[in-house]
């Protein structure tokens, strides 16, 4: 198989999986979906697509800027793979956005409603107006295919030439404002960001400005090894080693920046002091600004491909990781709570970035994105079937190598030649390809994208299909005592194993004695004197249904017992009573009509049992402490 | 502006003002969950009674800020500042982004999880129910010991300045509510200290929102400075080299007009 599609075959596979839990968190909603909650209210989502993403597409302007303003014409190559990256990156950010809001659909009312002073509105305002001035900048790339051959195209590609100066420029301005303005975020969040992430005033925009920079250059540099790996390119590592100068600048600017932030305000021993932010900061700033910086520094690793490309992968994901840090990590959470990045946050993410790699691909496949590598106008020759063989034995070739050579022998074997995957064959008298269909491009993606679908559907967690459920708090059996005082219940009211003293010969009286019992013993279950409370109230705050549909099914062998209770219809309102049958469960009840009921929830039960009596008689005996919470819960006092 | 004055040395800790306030926004049923703070509040409980070291009860809910950090960061304008004061939310302008939750310093807006449309929930201070039609809030009302009182902010802020004037050993001498992020709208009397109610112990005086307008009136001047910036650089390389090319034309000329003469070319002759 070619490097490419199976590179596309994987992007494929990823997409398929982020549709159905695109699907998922549309349909449930966050609750059921994420791990968000009231202490972490923003997550991966925006920590990742958004912050990291809007800053991942920086390429765009910086390689504009460097080529269009201060025209250094040898970097005019990377121009266009770079636009692309940010538009497409931008449109990423706009569809996790999507994901993440709670009411998607009013993701246009900034547009109406302007609250000018919410940095959050600006940054909404500039990435919106930026994401229309990278389409135009990209526009031109697409008027060139020869589909866009009509007049009126070929005006307006014309018209947007003309302006692709003022359409910089108007992008710079635009991607200054907003790449500095998410640092401008957290300013409002002085209380929530630790110390040596925070800094009041213009230290935040300034630190997430430079940073972009840095990183719009270490990610056309990246970027263009992926795709020179992916498309077997020889990689410009001559021009890149160049480009990575001025990124190393950046880079130091931005490590300054931070250090000297933390002295400026006399917290620089905070970040020695041995706490896990500390170790996390000096972490962050080694590979975001130690490691890049220092294979950049020395001449022969930088010059060569693999220290530039370690050197660009360090710095990007150094910078993610500082805003991770900021927006995600360190930010102040309720004690007892945490948070980490459900699975169908991971995998939407993934599946966003995958899905825009393959549009990505499309345009590198179908436009001129490298200007240079791809010449423009020449037909291509049509090959010899000899030719075409050669190229696919050439391409089948087995890797070197123990590990890589078996594992490949064996896709080989029995992987790859199995039918649906097996190559066409060419015949050369009548020049063209017989074989399975299953090889056609299409097709094998859709397969592809079928299996994931189906595969993520299968391993779904229960809320992301079912819709959010609480999760069951159960209660403890009521154990009874007998102390001096006469007959004492325990009960679990927290659910952590500290009862709650009730006293039972007084309750007995009080409800009018013997006759009294069925007021909290309304079941009398065979050889149980005192049922539990948790016997029907099965949970601390969810009502619960007291009847136990699974349990008579078993004791009925089955299915084969459904008639003994529905006669007809196998609904609960036409079934059976329980006193049909359990007669000496329901003593002086002469009828239960519905199975259905839901018992209250164990704390309304006890609650409703003792918590009005308490506080009538705490007006009418003028003693406020019976009416207190402590009155039977003493680990409250 | 309306405002409302707990004295957490009175209150009994009888959740009558939950109860009330329950009713009285019909917001029903509250399933404890890992997804909602321990504090008691969550999309449908606005306000909450916790229990403290020192046997004392402290009833949470939003306070209304003078100047809330969550209506400058409210990216649409959903949540306002009110003219009598109590900060409220239109959920039709909401798009569900949650930058109030984060920007609250005292943790307050909620959100409903548990549903598939997701909305930002917290206390209205009663105010499309009671405040416009002249009533006090539900929770002030149903108080059975007048540990929580509604009025108006200066008189209440006159009450309270009185109360730890009679009874000095009975407060701590500070009104919590009166300086703190500006001053907010719902005060607090105590004998016990209130760090447990924001997300840092000690809150400083400044409102929020100054911070952020402080990065923000910067940013006309950033636009401009950038575009400013980049059109005087590309002026000046687009004169520099159209300097150089003017250089090289008229070298080439030169050695044209040399050839032409049958002198030899300036490169020759240096030569030589």
């Amino acid at each position: 198989m070619e490097r490419k599609n199976a590179v596309k075959g994987v992007l494929w596979l990823l997409t398929g999986m982020a549709l159905v839990l695109a699907v998922s968190r549309f349909s449930r909603g966050l609750g059921a979906t994420t791990n968000l909650s009231d202490s972490q209210p923003w997550g991966f989502w925006i920590s990742f697509d958004v912050i990291s993403g809007v800053a991942l597409a920086a390429g765009g302007f910086v390689m504009a800027a460097i080529v269009y303003i201060f025209r250094i014409e040898k970097f005019k190559g990377f121009v266009r793979a770079a636009v692309l990256t940010a538009f497409l990156g931008y449109i990423a950010v706009a569809i996790g956005l999507a994901f993440d809001l709670g009411l998607p659909w009013n993701i246009w009312h900034p547009m109406i409603y302007w609250q000018y002073r919410s940095v959050l509105f600006e940054v909404a305002m500039c990435v919106m107006l930026y994401l229309t001035v990278l389409g135009l900048e990209f526009a031109p790339v697409a008027l060139e295919h020869k589909l866009a051959r009509y007049r009126i195209l070929q005006t307006i590609y014309r018209v947007l030439k003309t302006l692709t100066i003022p359409l910089v420029i108007l992008g710079i301005m635009l991607s200054t404002l907003h790449q500095s303005s998410l640092g401008s975020l957290f300013v409002i969040m002085p209380y929530r960001v630790h110390p040596l992430w925070y800094s009041p005033g213009l230290m935040l925009p300034i630190q997430f400005f430079v940073s972009a920079v840095a990183l719009g250059f270490m990610m056309v540099i990246l970027e263009h090894y992926i795709s020179a790996w992916i498309y077997k390119h020889k990689p410009r590592t001559d021009l890149l080693a160049s480009l990575s100068i001025p990124a190393a600048g950046f880079i130091l600017l931005y490590g300054a920046f931070r250090v000297g932030d933390l002295m400026s305000r006399g917290i620089l021993p905070g970040a020695i002091d041995g706490s896990w932010q500390s170790w996390l900061f000096i972490f962050e700033l080694l590979v975001s600004v130690g490691v890049p910086v220092l294979i950049v520094a020395l001449p022969k690793l930088r010059k060569s491909g693999s220290g530039l490309f370690t050197a660009a992968l360090f710095t990007v994901l150094g910078m993610i990781l500082y805003r991770i840090n900021i927006s995600l990590v360190t930010m102040a959470r309720w004690p007892g709570t945490s948070y980490f990045p459900s699975m169908v946050e991971i995998m939407v993410s993934v599946g966003i970035i995958a899905g825009l790699a393959l549009v990505f691909m499309y345009f590198v496949e179908n436009l001129q994105v490298f200007e240079e590598t791809m010449k423009q106008g020449e037909p291509r020759e049509l090959e010899t079937a000899e030719e075409v063989l050669a190229r696919t034995e050439e391409g089948r070739r087995p890797p070197r190598g123990v590990v890589t050579g078996t594992v490949s022998r064996f896709m080989e074997r029995w992987f790859l030649n199995w039918e649906p995957f097996q190559k066409p064959k060419f015949f050369a008298t009548t020049r063209t390809w017989f074989g399975n269909p299953l090889h056609d491009g299409i097709r094998r993606y859709s397969m592809l994208l079928v299996v994931a679908v189906a595969v993520t559907a299968a391993i779904l967690p229960e809320n992301a299909i079912f819709g959010f459920k609480y999760e069951p708090t159960p209660v403890a059996p009521a154990r009874v005592q007998i102390s001096d005082q006469g007959e004492m219940l325990l009960i679990d009211g927290n659910r952590n194993g500290e009862f709650v003293l009730m006293n039972h010969d007084t309750h007995k009286e009080r409800n009018g004695g013997m006759d009294g019992c069925v007021n909290c013993h309304h079941m009398n279950f065979p050889d149980s004197q005192a049922t539990a409370c948790a016997a029907c109230h099965a949970d601390m705050f969810l009502p619960s249904s007291a009847f136990d549909h699974d349990r008579h099914q078993r004791h009925h062998d089955g299915n084969k017992g459904c008639i003994l209770c529905h006669p007809k219809d196998k609904n609960p309102d036409n079934a059976k009573s329980c006193a049909a049958c359990h007669q000496e469960m329901f003593p002086g009840v002469a009828e239960t009509e519905r199975v259905n009921f839901m018992a209250s929830s164990y704390q309304d039960a006890m609650h409703g049992l003792c918590e009005t009596c308490h506080q009538e008689q705490a007006v009418e005996r003028n003693q406020p402490e019976l009416g207190l919470c402590s009155q039977c819960h003493p680990a409250l006092e | 502006m309306k405002s409302i004055l707990t004295d957490v040395t009175k209150c009994i800790g009888c959740n009558l003002c939950v109860t009330a306030c329950v009713e009285e926004n019909g917001l029903g049923e509250h399933v404890p969950d890992w997804r909602r703070m321990n504090d008691g509040l969550g999309s449908n409980r606005w306000c909450s009674v916790l229990s403290v070291k020192g046997g004392r009860y402290v009833r949470k809910q939003c306070r209304h800020c003078l100047e809330a950090a969550c209506v400058s960061a409210c990216i649409v304008g959903a949540l306002k500042k009110t003219p009598e004061g109590p900060v409220v939310y239109d959920p039709k302008l909401c798009m569900g982004c949650r930058y109030c939750m984060m920007a609250c310093p005292y943790g307050i807006p909620r959100y409903n999880w548990e549903d598939v449309i997701h909305y930002i929930r917290k206390c209205t201070f009663c105010y499309d129910n009671r405040i416009e039609k002249g009533l006090e809030p539900a929770c002030t009302e149903a108080c059975p010991v007048e540990a929580t009182i509604y009025g108006e902010r200066e008189a209440l802020l006159e009450e309270a300045r009185r109360r730890i004037k009679d009874h000095p050993d009975r407060y701590i001498n500070h009104i919590w509510g009166e300086r703190e992020v500006g001053g907010t709208n719902v005060l607090y009397l105590s004998d016990v200290p209130l760090t447990m109610l924001g997300w840092a112990p000690k809150l400083s005086e400044q409102p929020p929102p100054e911070l952020t307008w402080g990065v923000l009136k910067k940013v006309p001047f950033k636009f401009v400075g950038m575009g400013v910036l980049m059109g005087s650089i590309y002026w000046i390389t687009g004169r520099r080299r159209q300097v150089a090319l003017d250089e090289a034309d008229r070298r080439i000329q030169q050695a044209k007009d040399n050839q032409a003469a049958g002198e030899p070319a300036d490169d020759e002759k240096e030569q030589s």
